[in-house]
C-alpha cells in the first residue's frame, strides 16, 4: 500500500527535479518545462493529502492550480516567442530584468 | 520699602532702560533717522543717570553701615551645589560708578547724534552703544561675580562690535578682533579665579565670599592665587601689561566709542572688580605687590610710547593705559578710594579730550570733504595746526582736559593723581612713587605737546583750507563743556588733608568708606596718612606740580619754539626714536611668540587633525557606504539565471526554518 | 497489484523528469515531459481522482505539452530537428514503447477503477462528486478562473501582436 510518505518523497524528489533544472538550464523553453515539473509535484502531493482524509479540497486546490498552470503556460510562450524575436534565440541570458548595467547611479 | 521708595525697581531699571534702548534701535531703529535713534539711545541712558542720581538722593537718608542693599530677582540657574540668582547690590561703590558710567554715557550719546549725523548705520551705532552700557551697568550692579561676569563679558562683546563698526575695511574688523581675542585671555584667567573661588569657598556671591574668606590667613595661596588670576582678568580688560597691546589698536572704532569705552568705562571695569574684591586682596599681600608694580610699570611704558606719536588719538589712547597703570598702582598700594577717585576724574577728562579729539578729527574731515581730498588722514596732527582759532570752544574745553590730565591745580586730575602718588610714598614703595613721579612728568609733556601741535601754531595744510573751519555743532561741544566743567571742579570732592583749610574732609573717601572698612590695609594706610605729615604731602605735591611743569616747558620749548627742534632730537636718538615711535615692537613679538606658534597649531589641527582623520572618518564612511553600495550592486544584475538561483535559495531558507521549528 | 503500479508510474515520473532536465535538445525535454504528465495522471487515478486525471490528460498532455511543441517548432527550427535525426531507429523506439506504456496505463484505468476507497474517506473523486463540489463550494472560483483564462488569452494574443518593439521586455510579469 502505498502510503503518504511515498507520495511525499516522489513529490520531493519530482520538486527537486524541476528545481534543479530551473536553476541549471540555460535554455527558456526547458526552464518552463521545470517550472511544469514543480506545479506538477505539488499538485500530487495535494491530491494525495485530499486522498489522506481531506476531502476533495486538495483535489480542488489541484485543479484551479491546473488551471491557472495553463494559463501561465500561454503567456510563459508568448513571452519566449518575443524574446526570439528580439534576440534571435532563447537563451536566458538575454532575458534581462534591468534594464542597462553597471552605469552609477541608474 | 524703605521710606516708601522701591529701590528694587529703581535699581533694575538702571541697566534695562539702555537695554531697552538697545532693543527698539536695533529692531526698528533702521527705519527712522538718526536724530531720532539717537534721541531715543540718549533718553535711555539718561533714564539711568537720573534714576541713579534719585536712588544717591535717598541713600543720603540711610545711616552710614546700612548702605549696602542687595536684591535678588530671580533665579538664574541651578546646577548642582551652584545656585545662582539675578542679584542687584547697591552700595556706595556701585551706586558710584552707576552714577559716572551713566552720566558721561549720556554725554557721549548726545555728542553721537553730531558725530555720527552722516553714517548711514546709526541704528545699529546707536543699539550697540546702549547695549554696550546695558552689560557695563550689569557689572557694576550685578550682586555676584556670575552677574558681574555676565557684563565683563558683555562690554567686551559691546566693544568688539563697537571696535569693528565699520567692518567693511578689513582693518577695523581686525582691530576688533584683536580686542576681543585679548580680552578673551584676560578672560580666561578671570574664569579661573572664579572656579577657584567656588570650589575653594562654594559660593560666588559677595556676600558668601568675603564670610568664607575670614577663616583664611594672609598671605594664604588661595587669595594669593584667586587674585592674581583675577588680576590677568583686569590687565586685559583694563589694558596693562601684557593685555594692553588691544587699546591702540581699538582707536579705529568711531571716536566717541573711544570716548565712552576706552576711557571712561569699560577700562575701569578691572579696577571695579579689584575694588569689589579688596577683602581677597588684602588677603594677599604679593598679589597686591603684582599689581602695583604692573601699575607702574604700565603707567611709565606707555608713557614713553606716547611721547612720539602722530596720531592724535593714539597717544590718548597710550595716555589711558598709562593713566590705568596709575589707578592699578593704587590699588596695589591699598589705597582703593584715591584709585577709585583717580578713576572718576579721569573718566570725566579723558573723555573730554577724546571727545574734544572727535571734534577736531570731525571738523578736519569736514574740511577735506570740502576740498575732495579723500588721502590725508584727519587724525595725524603733523596735518593740523592753529586750530584754536577755528575751533574755539573746543581749544578752551580741550585746553582744561590738557591741564587736568597733566596735574595742574586746581583741576581734579592734580588731587586724583597726586592722592595716589602720596599714598604710595607714605606706604613706603619708594620706587614705585618715583616711577609715577617720572611718568607724570612724560604725562604732561605729551599731553602739552598734543596741544600744541593740534592746536597753537599756524595750520600745515594750505592756507585756504584753513577758510573751511568751522565749530560744531551745539550736540557736540555742550558736552565737551559740561565734561570741562567737571574735569574742573570734581577735585574738590576728594580734597587731601593738607589743603583741607575748611575741614570739609574728603567726602569722596567718605562716601565710599563703608565699602573698605573691612580692609586691613586701607585702614593702616589711612592711619598714616592722617596722621602722618601734613607737610611732608604737600611737598610731594610740590613736586609733582613742578615735575608737570617742567614736561609743560619742554613742550613748549620744543614745539611752540623754534621749528625742528623736535625732529633734531629724534635724530640724535635714531634708534630710541623708532623703539618708541614703534610701541617698543610688542606687537611684533608678540606675533613671533604668541601667533605664529598657535597660528601654526591651528593650520596643523585643520590639515591633519580635520583635513585626515576627521574628513577621512566622515569621508571614509561615505565610501564605505559606497563601496558596499557596489559590492551589494551585483546581486541586482538582472540576470535572471542569478535570480532563480537566489529564490531556490531563499525557499530552501524558508523550508529549514519551517521544518526546524 | 497496487504498490507495484506505484513504482511503476513512479519511475516513469522520476525517469521523465530527468529526462526534461537532462537532454540537451527541447524536442527530447518535451517529451520527457509528456511521459511526467502522463504517470502523474496515473497516480491520480491510483489516489482515486479519476476526474482529476482525466482533467490532467487534457489539459496538461492535450494543451501544454502541445504548445510547448508548436513553439519549438516555430522557434528552434535549426539544429536541435537535426539533432533528433541522429538515431533513426530511434523513432520506432520511441513509437513502440508510447504504445506499450498507453497500453498498461489503459489497463491501470480499469484496475484502479476496481479498488475502492479505504475505509473512511468521505467521498470519491468521481466526475459527479467533482463536479457538484465544484459548482457549490468553489463557484467563484471557478467564474474567476475563466477571466483568468480570458487574461491569458488576451494577453497572449497582444505580447505577440507587438513585434519587435525594443523595451518590451519581460518585466510584466513573473510566471
Amino acid at each position: 500500500m502505498p502510503e503518504l510518505n511515498h507520495y511525499l518523497l516522489l513529490s520531493v524528489l519530482l520538486f527537486g527535479l524541476g528545481l534543479t533544472g530551473v536553476l541549471v538550464r540555460r535554455n527558456v523553453l526547458i526552464v518552463l518545462m521545470c517550472i511544469e515539473l514543480m506545479l506538477n509535484s505539488a499538485n500530487l502531493l495535494l491530491v494525495a493529502f485530499s486522498r489522506q482524509g481531506g476531502g476533495l479540497d486538495g483535489q480542488a486546490f489541484a485543479f484551479f492550480s491546473m488551471t491557472v498552470a495553463a494559463a501561465e503556460v500561454a503567456l510563459g510562450l508568448a513571452i519566449v516567442v518575443l524574446l526570439y524575436r528580439w534576440h534571435g534565440s532563447t537563451s536566458l541570458e538575454h532575458l534581462r530584468l534591468v534594464p542597462s548595467q553597471p552605469e552609477e547611479g541608474r | 520699602m524703605h521710606d516708601g521708595f522701591h529701590y528694587a525697581l529703581a535699581l533694575a531699571l538702571i541697566p534695562l532702560l539702555p537695554l531697552l534702548g538697545a532693543l527698539l534701535n536695533g529692531l526698528l531703529g533702521r527705519y527712522t533717522n538718526v536724530k531720532v535713534a539717537g534721541a531715543l539711545a540718549t533718553a535711555a541712558i539718561a533714564g539711568s543717570f537720573v534714576t541713579a542720581l534719585l536712588i544717591f538722593l535717598q541713600f543720603q537718608n540711610l545711616p552710614a553701615d546700612a548702605r549696602s542693599l542687595s536684591f535678588t530677582y530671580a533665579s538664574w540657574f541651578h546646577s548642582g551645589s551652584l545656585a545662582v540668582d539675578w542679584t542687584l547690590l547697591l552700595d556706595p561703590l556701585s551706586l558710584l560708578y552707576a552714577l559716572f558710567v551713566s552720566g558721561v554715557a549720556t554725554l557721549i550719546h548726545l555728542y553721537s547724534i553730531g558725530y555720527m549725523g552722516q553714517e548711514p548705520d546709526f541704528a545699529r551705532y546707536f543699539a550697540y552703544l546702549n547695549l554696550f552700557c546695558f552689560a557695563m551697568l550689569m557689572l557694576v550692579l550685578g550682586g555676584n561675580y556670575l552677574v558681574m561676569f555676565l557684563g565683563w563679558e558683555g562690554v567686551g562683546l559691546c566693544s568688539y562690535l563697537l571696535i569693528g563698526f565699520w567692518f567693511q575695511d578689513p582693518a577695523k574688523a581686525s582691530a576688533g578682533k584683536k580686542a576681543f581675542v585679548v580680552n578673551r585671555i584676560g578672560d580666561f584667567g578671570f574664569l579661573l579665579g572664579l572656579f577657584l573661588l567656588f570650589s575653594q569657598l562654594g559660593s560666588l556671591d559677595f556676600g558668601g565670599v568675603t564670610e568664607g574668606l575670614k577663616s583664611f590667613p594672609v598671605g594664604h595661596w588661595l587669595p594669593t592665587a584667586a587674585a592674581l588670576l583675577l588680576f590677568v582678568g583686569a590687565t586685559g580688560k583694563s589694558a596693562q601689561i601684557p593685555l594692553y597691546v588691544w587699546l591702540p589698536d581699538a582707536m579705529a572704532g568711531p571716536t566717541p566709542v573711544s570716548a565712552l569705552i576706552h576711557a571712561a568705562t569699560m577700562v575701569t571695569a578691572g579696577l571695579y572688580m579689584i575694588a569689589r574684591s579688596h577683602v581677597l586682596f588684602s588677603l594677599a599681600p604679593a598679589a597686591l605687590l603684582t599689581v602695583a608694580v604692573v601699575g607702574a610699570a604700565t603707567a611709565l611704558f606707555a608713557a614713553t610710547i606716547g611721547l612720539v606719536q602722530t596720531d592724535i588719538k593714539k597717544v590718548l589712547a597710550y595716555s589711558t593705559v598709562s593713566q590705568l597703570g596709575y589707578m592699578f598702582l593704587a590699588m596695589g598700594v591699598g589705597a582703593y578710594t584715591a584709585g577709585l577717585f583717580h578713576v572718576v576724574t579721569h573718566a570725566f577728562f579723558k573723555a573730554l579730550l577724546f571727545l574734544g579729539a572727535g571734534a577736531v578729527i570731525h571738523a578736519m574731515h569736514h574740511v577735506y570733504h570740502q576740498v575732495h581730498d579723500h588721502h590725508r588722514d584727519p587724525q595725524d596732527m603733523r596735518n593740523m595746526g592753529g586750530l584754536r582759532r577755528h575751533l574755539p570752544v573746543t581749544y578752551w574745553t580741550f585746553w582744561v582736559g590738557t591741564v587736568a590730565i597733566a596735574g595742574f591745580p586746581p583741576f581734579a586730575g592734580f588731587f586724583s593723581k597726586d592722592e595716589i602718588l602720596w599714598k604710595t610714598f607714605a606706604g613706603g614703595h619708594w620706587a614705585l612713587w618715583a616711577t609715577g613721579l617720572l611718568a607724570a612728568g612724560l604725562t604732561s609733556f605729551y599731553m602739552f605737546r598734543l596741544l600744541f601741535l593740534t592746536f597753537h601754531g599756524r595750520y600745515r595744510g594750505p592756507e585756504a583750507e584753513a577758510a573751511h573751519f568751522h565749530e560744531n555743532p551745539l550736540v557736540m561741544t555742550l558736552p565737551l563743556l559740561i565734561l570741562a566743567g567737571l574735569a574742573a571742579i570734581a577735585g574738590f570732592w576728594g580734597l587731601p588733608h593738607f589743603l583741607d583749610f575748611a575741614h570739609v574732609g574728603n567726602r569722596f573717601a567718605e562716601f565710599l568708606a563703608p565699602v573698605f572698612h573691612q580692609g586691613s590695609d586701607l585702614a593702616l594706610l589711612h592711619a598714616t596718612a592722617e596722621h602722618g605729615n601734613a607737610g611732608l604731602e604737600a611737598l610731594l605735591a610740590a613736586l609733582s606740580i613742578g615735575v608737570a611743569a617742567l614736561g609743560l616747558l619742554e613742550a613748549r620749548r620744543l614745539y611752540l619754539g623754534q621749528p625742528g627742534l623736535a625732529a633734531a632730537r629724534a635724530k640724535r636718538h635714531p634708534g630710541l626714536h623708532r623703539r618708541l615711535l614703534n610701541k617698543w615692537y610688542v606687537d611684533e613679538i608678540y606675533e613671533a611668540l604668541v601667533v605664529r606658534p598657535i597660528a601654526g597649531l591651528c593650520d596643523f589641527c585643520y590639515k591633519q587633525v580635520d583635513g585626515l582623520v576627521v574628513e577621512g572618518v566622515v569621508n571614509g564612511l561615505g565610501r564605505l557606504c559606497e563601496r558596499a553600495g557596489a559590492g551589494l550592486r551585483p546581486l541586482q544584475s538582472g540576470r535572471l539565471p542569478q535570480y532563480l538561483t537566489a529564490m531556490a535559495l531563499g525557499l530552501v531558507a524558508l523550508l529549514l526554518v519551517v521544518f526546524t521549528r | 497489484m497496487r504498490p507495484l503500479l506505484f513504482i511503476l508510474l513512479s519511475l516513469l515520473t522520476l525517469g521523465g523528469g530527468l529526462w526534461v532536465v537532462l537532454r540537451r535538445s527541447p524536442v527530447d525535454s518535451v517529451l520527457g515531459l509528456l511521459t511526467v504528465m502522463v504517470s502523474i495522471a496515473g497516480h491520480y487515478m491510483l489516489l482515486q481522482a479519476p476526474f482529476l486525471a482525466a482533467v490532467q490528460l487534457i489539459v496538461y498532455g492535450g494543451a501544454v505539452i502541445v504548445l510547448f511543441l508548436f513553439v519549438i517548432m516555430l522557434l528552434n527550427l535549426r539544429k536541435d530537428v537535426l539533432q533528433a535525426r541522429r538515431l533513426p531507429a530511434g523513432r520506432w523506439f520511441y513509437a513502440l514503447s508510447g504504445a506499450a506504456a498507453l497500453l498498461a496505463l489503459s489497463g491501470l484505468f480499469r484496475a484502479g477503477a476496481d479498488w475502492l476507497p479505504a475505509a473512511g474517506l468521505p467521498q470519491d473523486g468521481t466526475v459527479e462528486a467533482f463536479g457538484a463540489e465544484l459548482f457549490r463550494r468553489w463557484v467563484y472560483p471557478f467564474e474567476l478562473t475563466s477571466v483568468l483564462l480570458l487574461a491569458a488569452l488576451v494577453g497572449a494574443v497582444a505580447l505577440t501582436r507587438r513585434a519587435g518593439e525594443p523595451g518590451a521586455t519581460a518585466t510584466d510579469e513573473e510566471a
